[in-house]
Protein backbone atom coordinates (compact mmCIF):
# COMPACT_ATOMS: atom_id res chain seq x y z
CA UNK A 1 0.00 0.00 0.00
CA UNK A 2 3.07 2.49 0.49
CA UNK A 3 3.82 2.15 -2.86
CA UNK A 4 0.56 3.12 -4.20
CA UNK A 5 0.85 6.02 -2.05
CA UNK A 6 4.39 6.57 -3.42
CA UNK A 7 2.45 6.22 -6.80
CA UNK A 8 0.40 8.80 -6.17
CA UNK A 9 2.74 11.22 -5.10
CA UNK A 10 4.81 10.99 -7.91
CA UNK A 11 1.22 12.09 -9.62
CA UNK A 12 1.12 15.03 -7.51
CA UNK A 13 4.22 16.32 -7.88
CA UNK A 14 4.59 15.76 -12.11
CA UNK A 15 1.22 17.85 -12.29
CA UNK A 16 2.58 20.33 -9.77
CA UNK A 17 5.59 20.59 -11.68
CA UNK A 18 3.96 20.79 -15.38
CA UNK A 19 3.40 24.76 -14.67
CA UNK A 20 6.60 25.67 -13.86
CA UNK A 21 8.03 23.67 -16.53
CA UNK A 22 5.95 24.93 -19.40
CA UNK A 23 6.17 28.57 -18.68
CA UNK A 24 10.42 28.48 -18.19
CA UNK A 25 10.38 26.28 -21.54
CA UNK A 26 8.28 29.04 -23.14
CA UNK A 27 10.16 31.94 -21.97
CA UNK A 28 13.19 30.96 -24.53
CA UNK A 29 10.56 31.51 -27.36
CA UNK A 30 8.26 34.11 -26.07
CA UNK A 31 8.58 38.17 -26.49
CA UNK A 32 8.52 39.82 -23.68
CA UNK A 33 8.39 43.95 -24.34
CA UNK A 34 7.16 45.33 -21.22
CA UNK A 35 6.02 49.18 -20.75
CA UNK A 36 4.35 50.96 -18.20
CA UNK A 37 0.99 50.49 -20.34
CA UNK A 38 1.03 46.61 -20.20
CA UNK A 39 2.09 46.58 -16.37
CA UNK A 40 -0.58 48.88 -15.07
CA UNK A 41 -3.96 46.38 -13.47
CA UNK A 42 -6.89 46.19 -16.17
CA UNK A 43 -9.74 48.56 -15.03
CA UNK A 44 -11.46 48.93 -18.22
CA UNK A 45 -9.57 51.61 -19.63
CA UNK A 46 -9.97 54.21 -16.87
CA UNK A 47 -6.70 55.40 -14.92
CA UNK A 48 -6.22 52.93 -11.75
CA UNK A 49 -7.36 54.14 -8.52
CA UNK A 50 -5.86 52.60 -5.35
CA UNK A 51 -4.75 49.18 -4.72
CA UNK A 52 -6.39 45.88 -4.94
CA UNK A 53 -6.81 44.87 -2.19
CA UNK A 54 -9.97 46.51 -1.16
CA UNK A 55 -12.58 45.75 1.40
CA UNK A 56 -15.20 42.89 0.25
CA UNK A 57 -18.16 41.30 1.70
CA UNK A 58 -17.82 39.64 4.85
CA UNK A 59 -20.07 36.87 4.44
CA UNK A 60 -17.17 35.49 2.28
CA UNK A 61 -15.36 34.95 5.84
CA UNK A 62 -18.33 33.78 7.33
CA UNK A 63 -18.73 31.02 4.67
CA UNK A 64 -15.63 29.72 5.26
CA UNK A 65 -15.99 29.48 9.01
CA UNK A 66 -19.11 27.94 8.81
CA UNK A 67 -17.57 25.70 5.51
CA UNK A 68 -14.56 24.34 7.99
CA UNK A 69 -16.88 23.02 10.36
CA UNK A 70 -18.61 20.92 7.61
CA UNK A 71 -16.03 19.44 6.26
CA UNK A 72 -13.97 18.49 9.29
CA UNK A 73 -17.31 16.81 9.70
CA UNK A 74 -17.58 15.40 6.39
CA UNK A 75 -13.95 13.76 7.00
CA UNK A 76 -15.16 12.33 10.37
CA UNK A 77 -17.93 10.46 8.80
CA UNK A 78 -15.75 8.94 6.10
CA UNK A 79 -14.08 6.14 8.54
CA UNK A 80 -17.18 5.86 10.19
CA UNK A 81 -19.76 5.12 7.29
CA UNK A 82 -16.93 2.95 5.75
CA UNK A 83 -17.22 0.27 8.68
CA UNK A 84 -21.27 0.92 8.98
CA UNK A 85 -21.55 -2.01 6.46
CA UNK A 86 -19.19 -4.60 7.71
CA UNK A 87 -20.95 -3.63 11.32
CA UNK A 88 -24.66 -4.38 10.25
CA UNK A 89 -23.48 -7.46 8.64
CA UNK A 90 -22.25 -8.44 12.42
CA UNK A 91 -24.96 -7.21 14.14
CA UNK A 92 -24.41 -3.65 15.72
CA UNK A 93 -25.27 -1.76 13.05
CA UNK A 94 -27.77 0.10 15.57
CA UNK A 95 -25.02 1.35 17.57
CA UNK A 96 -23.09 2.44 14.62
CA UNK A 97 -25.69 4.27 13.28
CA UNK A 98 -26.66 6.26 16.61
CA UNK A 99 -23.34 7.12 16.95
CA UNK A 100 -22.75 8.39 13.23
CA UNK A 101 -25.97 10.49 13.53
CA UNK A 102 -25.52 12.02 16.86
CA UNK A 103 -22.92 13.86 15.70
CA UNK A 104 -24.90 14.53 12.49
CA UNK A 105 -27.84 15.76 13.64
CA UNK A 106 -25.90 17.67 16.42
CA UNK A 107 -24.10 19.87 13.10
CA UNK A 108 -27.78 19.83 11.68
CA UNK A 109 -29.15 21.49 14.16
CA UNK A 110 -26.42 24.58 14.21
CA UNK A 111 -27.16 24.27 10.27
CA UNK A 112 -30.91 25.26 11.46
CA UNK A 113 -29.24 28.05 13.64
CA UNK A 114 -27.46 29.10 11.14
CA UNK A 115 -30.31 29.57 8.69
CA UNK A 116 -32.54 30.82 11.09
CA UNK A 117 -30.15 34.04 12.06
CA UNK A 118 -29.57 34.38 8.76
CA UNK A 119 -26.11 33.92 8.82
CA UNK A 120 -25.84 32.36 5.05
CA UNK A 121 -28.43 34.40 3.56
CA UNK A 122 -26.46 36.96 1.06
CA UNK A 123 -28.66 40.14 2.40
CA UNK A 124 -29.24 39.30 5.69
CA UNK A 125 -31.82 41.64 7.27
CA UNK A 126 -35.22 42.33 5.88
CA UNK A 127 -35.40 45.38 6.00
CA UNK A 128 -32.15 45.85 4.45
CA UNK A 129 -33.52 43.63 2.03
CA UNK A 130 -36.43 45.55 0.72
CA UNK A 131 -34.65 49.01 1.05
CA UNK A 132 -32.43 47.64 -1.75
CA UNK A 133 -35.31 46.60 -3.47
CA UNK A 134 -37.00 50.04 -3.11
CA UNK A 135 -34.01 51.67 -4.32
CA UNK A 136 -34.06 49.42 -7.04
CA UNK A 137 -37.34 50.14 -8.01
CA UNK A 138 -36.81 53.85 -7.77
CA UNK A 139 -33.80 53.42 -10.01
CA UNK A 140 -36.16 51.54 -12.50
CA UNK A 141 -38.81 54.33 -12.67
CA UNK A 142 -36.38 57.04 -13.34
CA UNK A 143 -35.31 55.02 -16.25
CA UNK A 144 -38.96 54.61 -17.54
CA UNK A 145 -39.64 58.29 -16.77
CA UNK A 146 -36.68 59.26 -18.76
CA UNK A 147 -37.45 56.95 -21.45
CA UNK A 148 -40.73 58.01 -21.77
CA UNK A 149 -40.00 61.77 -22.02
CA UNK A 150 -37.02 61.11 -24.19
CA UNK A 151 -39.73 59.15 -26.40
CA UNK A 152 -42.19 61.89 -25.72
CA UNK A 153 -39.48 64.40 -26.88
CA UNK A 154 -38.54 62.48 -30.14
CA UNK A 155 -42.45 62.02 -31.41
CA UNK A 156 -42.50 66.19 -31.00
CA UNK B 1 -3.42 -3.79 -9.27
CA UNK B 2 -2.38 -0.46 -10.11
CA UNK B 3 -0.89 1.11 -13.64
CA UNK B 4 2.78 1.02 -12.47
CA UNK B 5 2.40 -2.73 -11.39
CA UNK B 6 0.88 -3.61 -14.23
CA UNK B 7 3.85 -1.84 -16.24
CA UNK B 8 6.23 -3.65 -13.78
CA UNK B 9 5.27 -7.49 -15.27
CA UNK B 10 8.23 -6.71 -17.64
CA UNK B 11 9.87 -6.96 -14.69
CA UNK B 12 9.66 -10.59 -14.50
CA UNK B 13 10.85 -11.36 -18.00
CA UNK B 14 13.56 -9.12 -17.70
CA UNK B 15 14.90 -10.59 -14.89
CA UNK B 16 14.72 -13.95 -16.54
CA UNK B 17 16.61 -13.31 -19.74
CA UNK B 18 18.30 -10.26 -19.20
CA UNK B 19 19.29 -10.33 -15.79
CA UNK B 20 18.34 -7.06 -14.32
CA UNK B 21 15.53 -4.89 -13.28
CA UNK B 22 14.16 -2.10 -13.38
CA UNK B 23 13.27 0.30 -10.12
CA UNK B 24 9.94 0.38 -9.45
CA UNK B 25 10.27 4.25 -9.19
CA UNK B 26 10.74 4.15 -13.07
CA UNK B 27 7.29 2.63 -13.51
CA UNK B 28 5.69 4.90 -11.03
CA UNK B 29 6.85 8.30 -12.91
CA UNK B 30 5.95 6.15 -16.06
CA UNK B 31 2.52 5.90 -14.74
CA UNK B 32 2.07 9.31 -13.90
CA UNK B 33 3.49 10.61 -17.07
CA UNK B 34 0.94 8.34 -19.25
CA UNK B 35 -2.27 9.00 -17.41
CA UNK B 36 -1.23 12.91 -16.78
CA UNK B 37 0.59 13.91 -20.08
CA UNK B 38 -0.14 11.57 -22.41
CA UNK B 39 -4.48 11.05 -21.22
CA UNK B 40 -5.52 13.90 -18.91
CA UNK B 41 -3.61 17.08 -21.27
CA UNK B 42 -4.32 15.81 -24.76
CA UNK B 43 -8.32 15.13 -23.49
CA UNK B 44 -8.55 18.28 -21.75
CA UNK B 45 -7.20 19.88 -24.96
CA UNK B 46 -9.68 17.92 -27.35
CA UNK B 47 -12.65 18.54 -24.72
CA UNK B 48 -11.68 22.54 -25.44
CA UNK B 49 -12.15 21.77 -29.12
CA UNK B 50 -15.01 19.79 -28.80
CA UNK B 51 -17.20 22.39 -26.47
CA UNK B 52 -16.29 24.76 -28.94
CA UNK B 53 -17.66 22.27 -31.79
CA UNK B 54 -21.27 21.54 -29.49
CA UNK B 55 -21.50 25.23 -28.59
CA UNK B 56 -21.36 26.24 -32.64
CA UNK B 57 -24.21 23.12 -32.77
CA UNK B 58 -26.66 24.62 -30.68
CA UNK B 59 -26.33 28.08 -32.22
CA UNK B 60 -26.39 26.80 -35.50
CA UNK B 61 -22.90 27.68 -36.37
CA UNK B 62 -20.10 26.08 -38.24
CA UNK B 63 -17.08 26.39 -35.35
CA UNK B 64 -14.03 25.75 -35.87
CA UNK B 65 -13.06 24.53 -39.33
CA UNK B 66 -9.59 25.84 -40.21
CA UNK B 67 -7.17 23.84 -38.58
CA UNK B 68 -6.70 20.42 -40.17
CA UNK B 69 -9.81 18.24 -41.21
CA UNK B 70 -12.87 19.30 -39.40
CA UNK B 71 -10.71 21.96 -37.31
CA UNK B 72 -9.76 18.87 -35.46
CA UNK B 73 -6.54 20.35 -35.26
CA UNK B 74 -7.85 23.94 -33.66
CA UNK B 75 -6.83 23.14 -29.62
CA UNK B 76 -2.75 22.32 -30.72
CA UNK B 77 -2.99 25.85 -32.93
CA UNK B 78 -4.10 27.31 -29.08
CA UNK B 79 -1.91 25.65 -27.41
CA UNK B 80 1.07 26.99 -29.27
CA UNK B 81 -0.47 30.41 -29.78
CA UNK B 82 -0.38 30.75 -25.71
CA UNK B 83 2.23 29.09 -25.32
CA UNK B 84 4.26 31.69 -28.00
CA UNK B 85 2.72 35.14 -26.00
CA UNK B 86 4.20 37.05 -23.68
CA UNK B 87 3.13 36.26 -19.89
CA UNK B 88 2.63 40.01 -18.24
CA UNK B 89 1.82 40.53 -14.45
CA UNK B 90 1.40 43.87 -12.65
CA UNK B 91 4.04 45.71 -11.46
CA UNK B 92 2.66 45.63 -8.26
CA UNK B 93 2.08 41.76 -8.44
CA UNK B 94 3.05 39.11 -5.74
CA UNK B 95 5.25 37.76 -7.83
CA UNK B 96 5.73 34.61 -5.51
CA UNK B 97 2.70 33.86 -5.07
CA UNK B 98 1.68 34.99 -8.61
CA UNK B 99 3.93 32.15 -10.22
CA UNK B 100 3.38 29.34 -7.37
CA UNK B 101 -0.65 29.22 -7.76
CA UNK B 102 -0.93 27.49 -11.20
CA UNK B 103 1.00 24.80 -9.68
CA UNK B 104 -1.80 24.25 -7.27
CA UNK B 105 -4.23 24.42 -9.73
CA UNK B 106 -2.90 21.47 -11.56
CA UNK B 107 -2.30 19.24 -8.86
CA UNK B 108 -5.73 19.53 -8.04
CA UNK B 109 -7.13 18.51 -11.24
CA UNK B 110 -4.92 16.37 -12.96
CA UNK B 111 -3.21 14.78 -9.53
CA UNK B 112 -6.61 13.19 -8.55
CA UNK B 113 -6.03 11.29 -12.28
CA UNK B 114 -4.08 8.65 -10.07
CA UNK B 115 -7.19 7.33 -8.33
CA UNK B 116 -9.52 7.25 -11.03
CA UNK B 117 -10.17 3.40 -12.37
CA UNK B 118 -10.23 2.80 -15.92
CA UNK B 119 -9.86 -0.46 -15.88
CA UNK B 120 -9.56 -3.56 -13.70
CA UNK B 121 -5.86 -3.22 -14.22
CA UNK B 122 -5.17 0.25 -15.30
CA UNK B 123 -5.20 2.77 -12.17
CA UNK B 124 -2.85 5.43 -11.59
CA UNK B 125 -2.47 4.33 -7.55
CA UNK B 126 -5.23 1.91 -6.17
CA UNK B 127 -5.44 3.35 -2.81
CA UNK B 128 -7.73 2.16 -0.08
CA UNK B 129 -8.75 5.68 0.53
CA UNK B 130 -8.90 6.04 -3.44
CA UNK B 131 -12.26 8.55 -3.19
CA UNK B 132 -10.91 10.45 0.07
CA UNK B 133 -8.19 11.38 -1.67
CA UNK B 134 -9.66 12.41 -4.89
CA UNK B 135 -12.09 14.66 -2.50
CA UNK B 136 -8.67 15.88 -0.94
CA UNK B 137 -6.55 16.65 -3.60
CA UNK B 138 -9.58 17.96 -5.55
CA UNK B 139 -10.16 20.98 -3.19
CA UNK B 140 -6.44 22.49 -4.14
CA UNK B 141 -8.19 23.86 -7.05
CA UNK B 142 -10.09 26.38 -4.73
CA UNK B 143 -6.59 27.32 -3.51
CA UNK B 144 -5.22 27.74 -6.54
CA UNK B 145 -7.64 30.07 -8.06
CA UNK B 146 -7.80 32.30 -4.80
CA UNK B 147 -3.82 32.61 -4.46
CA UNK B 148 -3.54 33.35 -8.52
CA UNK B 149 -6.56 35.94 -8.15
CA UNK B 150 -4.98 37.76 -4.90
CA UNK B 151 -1.79 37.76 -6.24
CA UNK B 152 -2.76 39.41 -9.29
CA UNK B 153 -3.33 43.12 -7.74
CA UNK B 154 -6.51 43.67 -9.69
CA UNK B 155 -10.02 44.06 -8.55
CA UNK B 156 -11.75 42.36 -10.64
CA UNK B 157 -9.54 39.13 -10.42
CA UNK B 158 -9.89 40.07 -6.09
CA UNK B 159 -13.88 39.96 -6.19
CA UNK B 160 -13.52 36.70 -8.46
CA UNK B 161 -11.39 34.71 -6.75
CA UNK B 162 -13.21 35.11 -3.56
CA UNK B 163 -16.47 34.01 -5.26
CA UNK B 164 -14.55 31.27 -6.55
CA UNK B 165 -13.15 30.03 -3.43
CA UNK B 166 -16.45 31.08 -1.53
CA UNK B 167 -18.40 28.55 -4.36
CA UNK B 168 -16.59 25.92 -4.28
CA UNK B 169 -15.84 25.46 -0.63
CA UNK B 170 -19.05 25.56 -0.34
CA UNK B 171 -20.32 22.90 -2.67
CA UNK B 172 -17.53 20.36 -1.29
CA UNK B 173 -19.61 19.71 1.73
CA UNK B 174 -22.87 18.21 -0.43
CA UNK B 175 -20.13 16.57 -3.02
CA UNK B 176 -19.18 15.01 0.04
CA UNK B 177 -22.26 14.01 1.66
CA UNK B 178 -23.39 12.46 -1.87
CA UNK B 179 -20.04 10.76 -1.89
CA UNK B 180 -20.83 9.04 1.49
CA UNK B 181 -24.22 7.83 0.83
CA UNK B 182 -22.40 5.77 -1.68
CA UNK B 183 -19.61 4.26 0.76
CA UNK B 184 -22.34 3.60 2.97
CA UNK B 185 -23.53 1.47 1.08
CA UNK B 186 -20.35 -0.06 -0.39
CA UNK B 187 -18.63 0.14 2.96
CA UNK B 188 -15.12 0.32 0.80
CA UNK B 189 -13.15 3.64 -0.09
CA UNK B 190 -11.04 2.19 -2.90
CA UNK B 191 -11.79 3.13 -6.18
CA UNK B 192 -11.42 0.05 -7.20
CA UNK B 193 -13.28 -2.06 -4.72
CA UNK B 194 -16.46 0.66 -5.36
CA UNK B 195 -16.21 -0.51 -8.85
CA UNK B 196 -16.12 -4.17 -8.04
CA UNK B 197 -19.54 -3.58 -6.18
CA UNK B 198 -21.25 -2.45 -8.95
CA UNK B 199 -21.31 -5.47 -10.84
CA UNK B 200 -24.23 -6.93 -12.38
CA UNK B 201 -26.18 -9.50 -9.53
CA UNK B 202 -25.87 -13.51 -10.58
CA UNK B 203 -27.07 -16.34 -8.64
CA UNK B 204 -23.66 -16.94 -7.07
CA UNK B 205 -21.29 -13.63 -7.42
CA UNK B 206 -22.58 -10.74 -5.33
CA UNK B 207 -22.56 -7.51 -6.83
CA UNK B 208 -25.45 -4.42 -6.45
CA UNK B 209 -25.42 -3.39 -9.91
CA UNK B 210 -24.93 0.65 -10.38
CA UNK B 211 -24.93 2.35 -6.93
CA UNK B 212 -27.29 5.07 -8.56
CA UNK B 213 -29.66 2.06 -8.49
CA UNK B 214 -29.06 0.85 -5.50
CA UNK B 215 -31.88 3.13 -4.00
CA UNK B 216 -34.20 5.84 -4.16
CA UNK B 217 -31.87 7.56 -1.60
CA UNK B 218 -28.38 7.84 -3.68
CA UNK B 219 -30.46 8.37 -6.78
CA UNK B 220 -30.78 11.67 -5.51
CA UNK B 221 -27.93 12.22 -4.15
CA UNK B 222 -26.20 11.12 -7.55
CA UNK B 223 -27.80 14.33 -8.95
CA UNK B 224 -26.71 16.53 -5.86
CA UNK B 225 -23.29 15.48 -6.51
CA UNK B 226 -23.76 16.09 -10.46
CA UNK B 227 -25.19 19.82 -9.53
CA UNK B 228 -21.63 20.25 -6.72
CA UNK B 229 -19.35 19.29 -9.45
CA UNK B 230 -20.72 21.37 -11.85
CA UNK B 231 -19.99 24.39 -9.22
CA UNK B 232 -17.04 22.69 -8.00
CA UNK B 233 -15.55 23.13 -11.98
CA UNK B 234 -17.01 26.68 -11.80
CA UNK B 235 -18.86 25.54 -14.83
CA UNK B 236 -22.21 27.53 -15.83
CA UNK B 237 -24.58 27.93 -14.64
CA UNK B 238 -22.94 28.18 -11.61
CA UNK B 239 -19.69 30.65 -13.56
CA UNK B 240 -19.77 33.69 -11.28
CA UNK B 241 -15.99 33.55 -10.37
CA UNK B 242 -15.44 34.31 -14.44
CA UNK B 243 -18.78 35.95 -14.64
CA UNK B 244 -17.99 38.47 -17.53
CA UNK B 245 -21.04 40.67 -17.27
CA UNK B 246 -20.39 41.58 -13.85
CA UNK B 247 -16.19 41.00 -12.86
CA UNK B 248 -14.80 41.05 -16.89
CA UNK B 249 -13.09 38.03 -16.46
CA UNK B 250 -12.74 37.20 -13.24
CA UNK B 251 -10.52 35.43 -11.32
CA UNK B 252 -8.46 35.20 -15.06
CA UNK B 253 -8.74 39.01 -15.85
CA UNK B 254 -5.00 39.68 -15.37
CA UNK B 255 -3.79 36.42 -16.86
CA UNK B 256 -1.87 35.61 -20.15
CA UNK B 257 -0.60 33.57 -22.56
CA UNK B 258 0.67 30.56 -21.21
CA UNK B 259 -0.56 31.32 -17.41
CA UNK B 260 -4.29 31.14 -18.84
CA UNK B 261 -3.90 28.25 -20.88
CA UNK B 262 -3.24 26.25 -17.88
CA UNK B 263 -5.97 27.32 -15.84
CA UNK B 264 -8.06 26.71 -18.62
CA UNK B 265 -6.50 23.23 -19.16
CA UNK B 266 -6.49 22.42 -15.96
CA UNK B 267 -10.47 23.55 -15.25
CA UNK B 268 -11.48 21.22 -18.07
CA UNK B 269 -9.31 18.44 -16.66
CA UNK B 270 -11.14 18.87 -13.24
CA UNK B 271 -14.80 18.47 -15.19
CA UNK B 272 -13.30 15.67 -16.94
CA UNK B 273 -11.66 14.11 -13.34
CA UNK B 274 -15.50 14.62 -11.67
CA UNK B 275 -17.12 13.28 -14.49
CA UNK B 276 -14.74 10.16 -14.35
CA UNK B 277 -15.27 10.28 -10.67
CA UNK B 278 -19.31 9.95 -11.07
CA UNK B 279 -18.69 7.35 -13.38
CA UNK B 280 -16.93 5.44 -10.94
CA UNK B 281 -18.84 6.13 -8.23
CA UNK B 282 -21.94 6.28 -8.83
CA UNK B 283 -22.72 5.07 -12.48
CA UNK B 284 -20.63 1.40 -12.20
CA UNK B 285 -17.49 2.03 -13.67
CA UNK B 286 -16.52 -0.04 -16.58
CA UNK B 287 -19.56 -2.48 -15.56
CA UNK B 288 -22.37 -2.73 -18.21
CA UNK B 289 -26.05 -4.26 -17.21
CA UNK B 290 -26.64 -7.89 -18.19
CA UNK B 291 -23.38 -8.77 -18.69
CA UNK B 292 -19.74 -8.90 -17.02
CA UNK B 293 -17.02 -7.55 -19.28
CA UNK B 294 -14.28 -9.56 -16.81
CA UNK B 295 -15.79 -12.70 -18.30
CA UNK B 296 -15.45 -11.69 -22.16
CA UNK B 297 -13.23 -14.36 -24.39
CA UNK B 298 -12.84 -14.09 -27.82
CA UNK B 299 -9.98 -16.72 -28.20
CA UNK B 300 -8.14 -14.59 -31.06
CA UNK B 301 -4.30 -15.77 -30.31
CA UNK B 302 -1.59 -14.19 -31.60
CA UNK B 303 1.67 -16.42 -30.92
CA UNK B 304 0.29 -18.78 -29.29
CA UNK B 305 -0.46 -16.41 -26.46
CA UNK B 306 -4.17 -15.55 -25.87
CA UNK B 307 -5.46 -11.61 -26.74
CA UNK B 308 -8.32 -12.04 -24.01
CA UNK B 309 -6.80 -9.72 -21.27
CA UNK B 310 -5.82 -7.09 -23.98
CA UNK B 311 -9.38 -6.91 -24.97
CA UNK B 312 -10.83 -6.77 -21.79
CA UNK B 313 -8.99 -4.09 -20.79
CA UNK B 314 -9.99 -2.34 -24.30
CA UNK B 315 -13.57 -2.57 -23.91
CA UNK B 316 -13.34 -1.78 -20.04
CA UNK B 317 -11.31 1.16 -21.03
CA UNK B 318 -13.79 2.33 -23.76
CA UNK B 319 -16.76 1.79 -21.58
CA UNK B 320 -15.35 4.04 -18.69
CA UNK B 321 -14.60 6.10 -21.02
CA UNK B 322 -17.92 6.37 -22.90
CA UNK B 323 -20.11 6.90 -19.77
CA UNK B 324 -17.55 10.03 -18.99
CA UNK B 325 -18.09 11.12 -22.44
CA UNK B 326 -21.73 10.99 -22.23
CA UNK B 327 -21.47 13.18 -19.08
CA UNK B 328 -18.80 15.90 -20.17
CA UNK B 329 -21.45 16.32 -23.11
CA UNK B 330 -24.69 16.64 -20.74
CA UNK B 331 -22.13 19.34 -19.06
CA UNK B 332 -21.34 21.27 -22.54
CA UNK B 333 -25.79 20.98 -22.81
CA UNK B 334 -26.16 22.95 -19.57
CA UNK B 335 -23.42 25.78 -20.65
CA UNK B 336 -26.15 25.85 -23.26
CA UNK B 337 -29.56 25.68 -21.67
CA UNK B 338 -29.27 27.57 -18.40
CA UNK B 339 -28.53 31.38 -17.62
CA UNK B 340 -25.83 32.39 -14.44
CA UNK B 341 -27.20 32.09 -10.92
CA UNK B 342 -27.22 35.27 -9.57
CA UNK B 343 -24.50 35.40 -6.13
CA UNK B 344 -27.23 34.92 -3.56
CA UNK B 345 -29.44 32.08 -5.33
CA UNK B 346 -25.90 30.56 -5.12
CA UNK B 347 -25.80 30.12 -1.57
CA UNK B 348 -29.17 29.74 -1.14
CA UNK B 349 -28.97 26.68 -3.40
CA UNK B 350 -26.52 25.49 -1.66
CA UNK B 351 -27.14 25.49 1.83
CA UNK B 352 -30.58 25.82 2.19
CA UNK B 353 -31.23 23.08 -0.72
CA UNK B 354 -28.35 20.94 -1.46
CA UNK B 355 -27.02 20.15 2.04
CA UNK B 356 -30.22 19.56 3.73
CA UNK B 357 -31.29 16.90 0.95
CA UNK B 358 -28.22 15.39 0.81
CA UNK B 359 -28.32 14.66 4.52
CA UNK B 360 -31.79 13.46 4.55
CA UNK B 361 -30.35 11.17 1.68
CA UNK B 362 -27.60 10.08 3.57
CA UNK B 363 -29.78 9.42 6.39
CA UNK B 364 -32.25 7.43 4.16
CA UNK B 365 -29.77 5.58 2.69
CA UNK B 366 -27.82 4.58 5.73
CA UNK B 367 -31.40 3.28 7.52
CA UNK B 368 -31.48 1.27 3.95
CA UNK B 369 -28.44 -0.51 4.19
CA UNK B 370 -29.11 -1.24 8.00
CA UNK B 371 -33.09 -2.61 7.25
CA UNK B 372 -32.26 -4.42 4.08
CA UNK B 373 -28.51 -5.35 5.24
CA UNK B 374 -26.67 -4.04 2.55
CA UNK B 375 -29.20 -5.33 0.00
CA UNK B 376 -29.65 -3.17 -3.19
CA UNK B 377 -33.22 -2.61 -4.98
CA UNK B 378 -32.09 -4.84 -7.55
CA UNK B 379 -31.09 -7.76 -4.81
CA UNK B 380 -34.28 -7.63 -3.46
CA UNK B 381 -36.04 -8.01 -6.60
CA UNK B 382 -34.14 -11.15 -7.51
CA UNK B 383 -34.24 -12.07 -3.74
CA UNK B 384 -37.98 -12.06 -3.95
CA UNK B 385 -38.54 -13.41 -7.21
CA UNK B 386 -35.81 -16.75 -6.53
CA UNK B 387 -37.90 -17.30 -3.08
CA UNK B 388 -41.49 -16.91 -4.76
CA UNK B 389 -39.64 -19.45 -6.91
CA UNK B 390 -38.82 -21.65 -4.39
CA UNK B 391 -42.10 -21.56 -2.98
CA UNK B 392 -43.92 -23.19 -5.57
Amino acid sequence: MLQEFGNALSFIILSAMLPPLILAISKFFRPSYPHSGKLEPYECGEEVEGTAYVMFNNRFYLVAIVFLVFDVEVAMLFPVLKLFRESVLNGDGLKVFLLAFNFLFILLLGLIYELKKGDIDWIKDAGERSAALQEDEGYFQKVAQKLKSNAERGAE
Amino acid sequence: MSLAEFMGGINGFLLQNVGFEIPFLIFSILSAVIVVLLFAMPVGGVCTYIERKVAADFQERIGPNRVGPLGIGQFFADGIKMFLKEDLANKNADMFIYNLAPSFVTAGALGAFAAIPFSKHVIGANLDIGIFYVMAIGSLVSLGILLGAWSSDNKWSLLGGVRAAAQIVSYEIPLGIAVLSVVVVAGTLGMQELVDMQAWPRDQMPGHFWHVFHNPFVFVNFFVFFIAALAECNRTPFDLAEAESELVSGFNTEFSGMRFGLYALAEFADVIMFCCVAVAVFLGGWHLPFMNVENLSTGFQVFGMSLDPLLQTLAMISIFLGKAAVLIFIVMWIRWTLPRLRVDQLMNLCWKYLIPISFVCLMGSTLWVWAFKGQGMLELVNHFMSSGRGGH
